[in-house]
């Protein structure tokens, strides 16, 4: 079963499946989930979330530990607020692949 | 055992008049004035219920016997059925007057044959709207080497209905992953359906 968390969007929230991230980083104002799927040789596919609001390294490292939660309980839809502004909303999300980090 | 949403489909709501060179326009009622093509022009619907179409005009050899005009859409819209009667008003620059033509299938993009698609989730990550208008709404997976998305297109999507109509798809998408062993339906908004689910 999957391991969602959930961003808020509009006056709803969307999900995002976060089975297989194995790491979270701050990138140009963004959060960027690295997944454990291998895109080409050394890369890996990875998700960047971009916010209403600037992400910060703080924020991405608390998206980290939100998610590591989430995988210990398959099921779950945990919402994440960025720590530094509660009312940020996600305005997108894209695939990308990216280096191995 | 699969994960998987249903999608009941329909084209109950019309359709997006299909991208591209379209031909069999009636060109007695309009006049070429130069050679060139048009700004995108809106098309208006004399009958049945489309909007939101728009379609350039390329005039060649104007006032020569091989004078002609190509009509490209360049966007479909929504609403559209076989039979309805459309027009293209010229610029004044390029022509005047309209451009008539009645709407056959093969002018509309093509639906799904099917009454239902199962959408299946099992390496979904999020859904997205392709568009602003929400004429259709994406749902990426990935899956080694490979990036691609499952694409619901949608009739009377607009800019207003978007956030609706992506919540809705995301709550099915959600409802699939949280509770194996059972396909929730897709419930949109009012006035808005599926025509077609490709993995794209």
């Amino acid at each position: 079963m999957a391991s969602l968390i959930e961003l808020k969007y509009g006056t709803g929230a969307l999900s995002l499946n976060v089975d297989g991230v194995f790491r979270v980083e701050e990138d140009s104002n963004n959060a960027v989930c690295y997944y454990n799927t291998p895109a080409a040789s050394g890369e890996v596919w990875a998700v960047t979330i971009d916010m209403s609001e600037n992400v910060t390294a703080d924020d991405a490292e608390t998206l980290e530990l939100l998610i590591k939660r989430a995988q210990q309980a398959p099921g779950s839809k945990t919402l994440f607020e960025l720590p530094s502004n509660k009312d940020a909303t996600v305005d997108s999300m894209a695939v990308s692949n990216l280096t191995y980090p | 055992m699969a994960n998987q949403f249903i999608v009941n489909l329909s084209t109950e709501g019309g359709l997006p008049m299909k991208a591209g060179t379209l031909a069999g326009w009636d060109e007695t009622g309009a006049t070429a004035d130069s050679n060139g093509t048009t700004a995108a022009i809106d098309i208006v619907s004399s009958t049945g219920s489309g909007s939101g179409a728009k379609a350039t005009v390329e005039v060649t050899d104007q006032g020569l016997p091989a004078e002609a005009f190509t009509v490209t859409i360049t966007v479909g819209g929504d609403g559209y059925a076989a039979g309805d009667e459309v027009s293209l008003t010229g610029d004044g620059v390029i022509y005047t007057g309209d451009l008539t033509l009645t709407l056959d299938a093969a002018a509309l993009v093509t639906p799904d044959s099917e009454a239902q698609a199962l959408v299946p989730v099992d390496y979904a990550l999020f859904v997205q709207l392709a568009d602003s208008a929400a004429g259709a709404v994406d749902m990426r997976q990935i899956q080694p080497e490979h990036n691609r998305y499952w694409r619901l297109s949608l009739n009377g999507g607009t800019s207003d209905n978007a956030e609706a109509i992506l919540l809705a798809v995301n709550s099915a998408m959600r409802k699939a992953m949280q509770a194996p062993h059972r396909n929730p339906i897709l419930g949109l908004p009012e006035g808005v359906t599926c025509y077609d689910v490709a993995l794209m």
